[in-house]
């Protein structure tokens, strides 16, 4: 008989905190770069930033929520033109207006969610993408000239702000992906974000306990749309052009995005930063090779995808583990330690 | 404005919508799966025929017997390679698998056939029309076939599913797979049955789309959103429900292109939202969605 008298409950482990330093040293050498004048790696961090971003919500509705959306170019292309009516239309400084524009597409998403979320499953995800188009058809055909209907606008860079504009915002990406993730970990570890994951495994199961699954639900939509338009906003501060085709394409957006995500480990806080990573390696790599045209990287990522959710149903990330059971940056799960042994929530 | 000419279009529309929907129906109905590349599947099937009739020089309706047979295969062959894999496990996988081959369909077709738009020349057929009330309406005789052919899939169809043997199984593995494998049923074989019809009838509606009006590589992805809509609209697990949402679907399309061309799909997938807020069950489903 072995009486509990001496345990510890623990969530963070020496690899995690390795791992964790690690990245930070990673964030420390972006902010190097976005300090520094060159531009083309500037570019190439802002997209990273943007699509670790993008990659990490996606993850957060379907991985950790059971929400399969196929329609978060819906809030890329409403944060875009957020960007723009405060911007060009209202006067408001470029850099200030990220944050409003992305609490505006936040409250846009309340009514949206509220028709997708009569949709389960497989059609909640067709319904995102209806939704998405709906949206994209509304701007299309709105004629002002703020918003320039289907052709589009360009954001308007004052002369006082164009000097030193890539290294702003390679800073604003860099502040949006630390604090994303971070609100990700965070969230997930609160009381909110285990409701969050018993929901996802076992709806009946976590309402018999008195959790609301819709309200958790509903609250991570919203969340999640927040996240994805601050960082299109942060996106479109760089690439300055908006036309309703691109930013409310499914291609462009939502298809890298869960590629990335089923690539690195779908259901992970690590996955998504993994996949956005490699996508953009093996991206850069094929883009300076004749073979790999256009639609030959778009058939393969295709077909990787297929391949992932098929047989690798772990992704990366969870080969990884497989490998290294220890292995952690952003420990969710709690350790109990008692005298000598040591168990987790599996009981491992 | 002619109101009663949009309506009847947006009928015979409707008819073809009914059809790309019907494979969305079953496939959701037996095996609870939501195929995203079903759209891309009528696209490609347009493609061969179109490949077929340049190659041999021979009518598009010849075409359809031999594309038919080969979307048969086709349709086990995916869903012993792919399907069964993610059959009853997280449908996220589901959704990132059928993704992944839709946007993998898609580009293999623009990267075979280039981005221009191609049509199925059905000749002279294609421009002979009825009319009716003066020359207000005015019905073509191609768009009218095609209603009456898509009128009769689903005839056959709800008797296949209603009559027969395979039709119970089918029934039954939809109820419940486990107790259905219990009773004696291959659920393999319903889902390569219920998949190769699927795929079938809508490489049908592709062709029959690809004889009235162009089509290229990047059209999948809307006509799986018009299969989907009639899908909800009519209500899930009643094919003369896909019927009536396809129609919908069709006459919102017309009006609205009536009022405004930029408006045609607009108008159709408001009034899809409406009826998911007013009726989330469908106007001919029983159950709410599960």
């Amino acid at each position: 008989m072995t009486s509990i008298q001496e345990f510890s409950v623990s969530r963070t482990t020496i690899t995690s905190r390795i791992c964790q330093s690690v990245l930070l040293i990673c964030v420390f050498w972006m902010l190097f770069i976005a300090s520094g004048d060159n531009k083309a790696s500037q570019g190439k961090i802002i997209d990273l930033c943007v699509f670790i971003v993008l990659a990490s919500m996606w993850n957060l509705l379907t991985g950790f929520s059971g929400l399969i959306s196929i329609g978060q170019q819906a809030f890329v292309g409403l944060g875009a033109y957020s960007l723009i009516v405060l911007a060009n239309g209202a006067g408001i400084n470029i850099y200030l207006a990220v944050i409003p524009s992305a609490i505006i597409v936040a409250v846009i998403s309340i009514p949206l969610g509220l028709v997708a979320f009569r949709l389960r499953g497989g059609y909640f995800a067709i319904g995102t993408w209806v939704i998405a188009e709906v949206v994209r058809l509304i701007v299309k055909n709105n004629q002002s000239s703020v918003i320039g209907a289907g052709t589009g606008t360009s954001l308007e860079v004052p002369e006082s702000l164009k000097s030193g504009r890539y290294q702003v915002t390679t800073f604003i990406a860099i502040s949006v992906v630390v604090v994303s993730v971070v609100f990700v970990y965070l969230f997930l570890r609160s009381r909110f974000g285990l409701a969050l994951q018993s929901v996802r495994d076992n709806e009946t199961g976590a309402r018999s306990l008195g959790v609301d699954s819709y309200r958790v639900r509903f609250v991570v939509y919203i969340v999640a749309s927040f996240f994805t338009s601050l960082a299109a906003a942060t996106y479109y501060i760089k690439g300055l052009s908006v036309q309703p085709d691109a930013a409310f394409n499914i291609g462009s957006w939502t298809a890298p995005i869960i590629v990335m995500v089923v690539i690195g480990g779908i259901g992970t806080i690590e996955g998504p930063i993994i996949g956005a990573v490699l996508y953009y390696l093996v991206r850069d790599f094929v883009s300076k090779h004749e073979f790999f045209s256009d639609p030959t990287f778009l058939i393969l990522t295709g077909v990787v995808a297929l391949i992932f959710a098929l047989f690798v149903k772990g992704g990366i990330w969870g080969l990884l583990l497989r490998k290294f059971p220890k292995l952690t940056v952003f420990p969710v799960k709690r350790r109990v330690h008692i005298e000598n042994f040591e168990f987790d929530q599996r009981g491992n | 404005m002619n109101w009663l000419n949009a309506i009847i279009q947006g009928v015979l529309v409707g008819g073809l919508y009914a059809m790309y929907a019907t494979g969305l129906s079953v496939s959701f109905g037996v095996m609870r799966l939501v195929n995203l590349a079903h759209g891309d599947l009528a696209v490609g099937s347009a493609f061969i025929a179109s490949t077929f009739c340049l190659a041999t020089g021979l009518s598009p309706f010849l075409a359809i017997f031999v594309v038919l047979p080969l979307s048969a295969l086709v349709g086990i062959g995916l869903q012993v390679a792919v399907f069964n894999r993610v059959v009853g496990v997280d449908p996220s996988y589901q959704i990132v698998a059928t993704f992944g081959l839709s946007i993998a369909i898609q580009n293999v077709l623009l990267q075979q056939y280039a981005a221009n738009p191609r049509a199925l020349n059905i000749g002279d057929f294609g421009n002979r029309s009825l009319k009716l009330v003066g020359d207000d309406v005015v019905i073509g005789l191609f768009p009218l076939s095609r209603f009456v052919v898509a009128v009769l899939v689903l005839v056959l169809l709800s008797l296949f599913i209603g009559r027969t043997r395979i039709g119970r199984a089918f029934r039954a593995t939809s109820d419940d797979p486990d107790i259905a494998r219990l009773m004696g049923v291959n659920i393999r074989v319903i889902y390569a049955v219920a998949f190769a019809i699927a795929v079938t009838t809508v490489a049908l509606a592709g062709i029959f789309n690809g004889m009235q009006t162009q089509f290229s590589a990047a059209d999948g992805p809307a006509l799986l959103i018009y299969a989907f809509e009639s899908v909800i609209i009519g209500g899930l697990g009643s094919l003369w429900g896909t019927l009536c949402g396809g129609i919908i679907l069709g006459i919102a399309q017309t009006i609205g292109a009536e009022i405004d061309p930029g408006w045609k799909q607009l108008i159709g997938h408001l009034v899809f939202l409406i009826v998911l807020l007013v009726r989330p069950m469908g106007i001919f489903g029983k159950d709410e969605l599960r």
